[in-house]
């Protein structure tokens, strides 16, 4: 068990170098000079020169590889932006919290609304409340996200002038962004417990419970929904992953000033430096919240108390090919 | 009594006669997709998307870039149903020739997608041991990075086309794309009539005929389905965001990009792009939900 | 006044089915799971229902404990009597505190029937504070201990999980569950064939003494002739969701009288017989989908005439407490071998 625990957190190590290879392959096929993004156009040869050698981009992509990992990994250093002059890290910290709070309190409001919901649909299977409840998180799902965030908008900022439509750090500026990426988040994740649910219900044990005399809201709660539960986990994980990526949409659209509108200005503005440093970060908070899900499945599941999660399933299944 | 099971009799015999005619796998798939609304409506609503975008020269009343200054603007009125844009464009012109872009780049992003994603899945299902678990370490960190900002930063790289944007979008599907088939093929490789097939001495290459891949397909296919709405979903948020497709191409998300600085002077612009992807979207998901519960009915 | 004194008269009888009538209606059509089926269970009897595969015996038993899955299946018409209370009648209140109370079950998979995610000891302990509410938690504790050493099972596992035992000792579990509330009836679902045959052995006796201990009345469904002679008092055979004979185990045993028992008697090794092959029941089971208007065994009816495809015949009286559905005075083999001995 513990040694599963260590295990799957030193495998966090290989995935997050493999992010910063990706990202540092990117930036190598990425065509166009840097310097050219620094350096004001009347600059001399002599002086695109002294700043290639300052910037170490004369040194061979391993080399460059290498400086760039060091620095993160020693001092956190993503590079300057090129456009600020500013150490990246620095910008990123500042924005992080933002579009940390977006994401996941969005996230964890979806999922308080989606479980509830999966759950009754999947009780009342084949009534109109199961219906209703596929349809709204049919509509959810398939609803633009950035064009609700513009409903949203022209209705309750322009219209009725209920919100503000640009982000002013107050608490209502942050009703809508959240609104938005909760129902984004929430029609698959009530989909899912939906499904889950329905599985768990036909299964021989709830008979088991019904058979003792327990009342179905017990059955729900303290049968059904723990064995429902690793699916449901799994896929609040990788909506905290889309959701990151979605608030950098939001973001935009609410002025937020959040990693996601950060990465889509640095984009626009070939400011790479940037655009690395927020790719690596949100792809640092997705695997960390992966790595607690994997975890967390542990203490839902005591069957997988004694082995190990993910690894023994892939390795059996490896080896009965 | 008896009347009791006269009664039961006659139902059963009404249930029988719609028994009849129920052959093949592919029949009864066909017969319960049919037999679902929901699945049916979506049907007809690509049915009749696919109609727009080849008859878009019929059904438009206009070109999709001619401009009109006396008429900038507008919202919905007789002579345009969808209103106008900043430019005097007809809206909805330009979204019945949207059609004519959002659905085929949709179509072959799932279609690339599947193919780079589906080809690596199946390696590693087939491969299994080391081969499997390399490839799959790698996905994992693809996986790690997500999606719609590992296709962001793919289109920065590449830069704005449409070659480019599908090439984006299928490594962003690829590691959920992998893991699906791998799956699928591991669900079979380990299944009971593959084994008693190997037991029985049927040979390598007819065990991927014959099992391997119509069994697969299947769940590759449902899959494909599935994804054709997620991908305009994120097609759109690029062209949205700026680095898909660009204007003045009548791509909807692009469409309703441009609209988006005109809020406060007219919803239409955006409203009525929106609505399109909705719809696309919503039909695509219908069909997809009715495909997958009439090819694997214990899915559902 | 008159409908209760009635009841009194037939209070011998703990469990009462009357014409019970089940359909599942799916969408390939309708499965008649259970044709009219009427028996009735006395105070600490033992029935065996004995039936193929598909037969209809898993539905009566979850009729009785009103836990049919609806849809896709419907009641169509049939009373369930508990102590002369139909239960068909009571509210979902009612009937939770029936279950697991008056009446519990024992499954047939005991790899599925535990929640995996629950210690053995709270799965028992929920039975006993469902239907004590007023027992201190170590009080019920002490009691689950208690049923789990009934059992067999040293009370120190009580913190261990449904994964740390074998398929027997699950099902001692299940017993253990079963038993918790001492209930008037156990519907026991083919407890032990998921089972090694040497587990088998040591729950049917389990279960056996644990019958006689508590003196708790049994409906053992099984397709298993065996467990039926070990432990039932009587027996009821069904086909195609009918009963098409039932009586005292000595009845069915010595003399069946319906061509469909008697087959299965026939497709049993037997030590006092010198057989070559054991004979099989010629044909399918009848398709529950497409039933036909006359007897259901017609098809594989080695006494079969043109007079049985006129009617579907109901079970009648031969001698007493020995009933029959066929129109044959067929006697069985068994007749004489046990009659000899």
């Amino acid at each position: 068990m513990l040694w599963y625990i260590v295990k799957r957190i030193l495998y966090v190590i290989p995935v997050m170098l493999g992010v910063l290879i990706i990202v540092f392959a990117l930036k190598s096929i990425m065509p166009g000079d840097p310097v050219d993004m620094i350096l004001p156009t009347t600059a001399t040869a002599e002086e695109r020169e002294a700043k290639r050698e300052e910037l170490g981009l004369n040194d061979p992509i391993i080399v460059q590889f290498v400086d760039y990992v060091k620095g993160i990994v020693t001092e956190l250093d993503f590079g300057t932006s090129y456009k600020t002059g500013q150490p990246v890290s620095e910008e990123l910290m500042q924005r992080f919290p933002i579009t940390f709070i977006l994401a996941l309190g969005s996230v964890l409001l979806g999922t308080l609304l989606a479980i509830p919901l999966g759950i009754l649909s999947a009780v009342k299977q084949y009534t109109w409340i199961d219906s209703l409840i596929l349809v709204i998180s049919m509509l959810a799902v398939s609803i633009p996200s950035f064009w609700l965030a513009l409903m949203f908008l022209s209705l309750f900022s322009v219209e009725l002038g209920w919100l503000p439509s640009i982000y002013d750090a107050s608490l209502a500026s942050w009703i809508m962004p959240v609104i938005v990426i909760a129902l984004s988040a929430m029609s698959g994740l009530t989909r899912i417990t939906r499904s889950s649910m329905l599985e768990v219900i036909r299964s021989d044990y709830i008979r088991m419970a019904q058979a003792k005399g327990q009342t179905e809201e017990k059955i729900i709660t303290r049968h059904a929904l723990r064995n429902a539960m690793i699916p449901i986990l799994a896929a609040v994980g990788n909506s905290l992953g889309t959701q990151l990526g979605g608030a950098l949409v939001i973001e935009t659209i609410f002025g937020m000033p959040g990693i996601g509108k950060y990465i889509t200005d640095a984009i626009s503005q070939r400011n790479f430096p940037a655009v690395q440093g927020g790719v690596i970060l949100l792809a640092f908070v997705f695997t960390f919240v992966n790595l607690v899900v994997d975890l967390s499945y542990t203490f839902v599941d005591p069957r997988l108390k004694g082995t190990i999660v993910t690894g023994t399933k892939r390795k059996k299944k490896a080896a009965a090919a | 009594m008896s009347k009791i099971e006269t009664d039961a009799m006659r139902r059963i015999n009404k249930k029988r006669k719609k028994r009849k005619g129920s052959a093949s796998p592919g029949k009864d798939a066909w017969r319960r997709l049919t037999r679902n609304k929901t699945a049916v409506l979506g049907m007809v609503i690509i049915g009749i998307l696919l109609l727009v975008a080849i008859f878009a020269d019929l059904i438009a009343p206009y070109s999709y870039q001619e401009q009109n200054y006396s008429a900038i603007a507008l919202g919905p009125c007789l002579e345009h149903p969808f209103g106008t844009d900043n430019m005097g464009r007809d809206i909805f012109s330009r979204c019945v020739y949207g059609a004519r872009w959002s659905l085929p780049i949709g179509l072959l992003c799932v279609v690339a997608g599947m193919a780079l994603g589906g080809t690596i899945g199946v390696i590693a299902g087939y491969c299994g041991g080391k081969v499997d678990n390399i490839i799959m370490r790698i996905m994992d960190v693809f996986q790690a990075i997500p999606a719609i900002l590992m296709a962001i930063a793919v289109v920065a790289v590449l830069g704005n086309g449409i070659p480019q944007l599908v090439a984006a979008m299928s490594i962003a599907f690829m590691p959920n794309v992998a893991r699906t088939c791998r799956a699928a093929i591991f669900t079979v490789k380990d299944s009971d009539y593959v084994e008693s097939s190997k037991a029985i001495g049927v040979s390598e290459g007819k065990i991927i005929i014959r099992h391997l891949v119509p069994n697969a397909i299947g769940v590759i296919v449902i899959n494909a389905v599935g994804m054709v709405g997620a991908a305009i979903l994120m097609v759109s948020t690029l062209s949205y965001i700026g680095v898909g497709i660009v204007p003045p191409t009548p791509e909807w998300g692009a469409i309703l990009s441009a609209g988006k600085e005109y809020l406060r002077s007219g919803v239409h612009m955006v409203l009525f792009p929106g609505l399109m992807i909705m719809f696309t979207v919503i039909s695509f998901n219908l069909f997809g939900d009715g495909l997958r519960d009439a090819l694997d009915p214990k899915l559902k | 006044m008159k409908n209760k004194l009635q009841q009194n008269i037939s209070n011998k009888k703990l469990v009462e089915i009357k014409n019970l009538i089940v359909h599942y209606e799916t969408d390939d059509g309708v499965v008649e799971a259970v044709n009219n089926v009427s028996f009735d269970i006395e105070k600490g009897e033992v029935l065996g229902l004995v039936g193929e595969t598909g037969a209809g015996k898993t539905t009566i038993a979850l009729s009785i404990m009103n836990l049919l899955p609806k849809p896709p299946a419907h009641v169509i018409s049939g009373e369930i009597y508990l102590e002369g209370q139909d239960l068909m009648k009571k509210s979902k209140k009612e009937l939770q505190k029936i279950r697991g109370k008056k009446i519990s079950m024992v499954f047939q998979d005991p790899m599925t029937a535990l929640n995996p995610v629950q210690t053995v000891g709270a799965q028992i302990a929920e039975v006993i504070q469902l239907h004590n509410s007023s027992m201190a938690p170590s009080e019920i504790k002490e009691h689950a201990v208690k049923m789990l050493e009934t059992v067999g099972i040293p009370g120190t596992r009580y913190n261990d999980y449904p994964h740390q035992f074998s398929g027997g000792m699950k099902q001692r579990v299940v017993i253990a569950i079963a038993l918790a509330c001492e209930p008037e009836l156990i519907i026991a679902d083919e407890p032990t064939t998921a089972l090694d045959v040497t587990i088998q052995a040591q729950v049917l006796e389990l279960m056996k003494q644990l019958q006689k201990k508590f003196g708790t009345a049994m409906l053992l469904i099984t397709h298993d002739f065996g467990v039926v002679a070990d432990i039932c008092n009587k027996c009821a055979v069904i086909y195609a969701g009918e009963i098409v004979e039932k009586g005292r185990v000595e009845h069915i045993f010595d003399h069946p009288m319906h061509p469909y028992t008697i087959g299965l008697f026939d497709s049993l090794p037997t030590m006092d017989k010198d057989v070559e092959r054991l004979k099989p029941i010629k044909g399918a089971v009848a398709d529950p989908t497409q039933l036909p208007p006359y007897c259901s065994f017609y098809d594989r009816c080695d006494y079969c005439t043109e007079e049985c495809k006129r009617q579907n015949p109901a079970l009648k009286e031969v001698e007493p407490g020995h009933f029959v559905k066929c129109i044959h005075e067929v006697r069985g083999k068994g007749d004489e071998d046990h009659g000899a001995d």
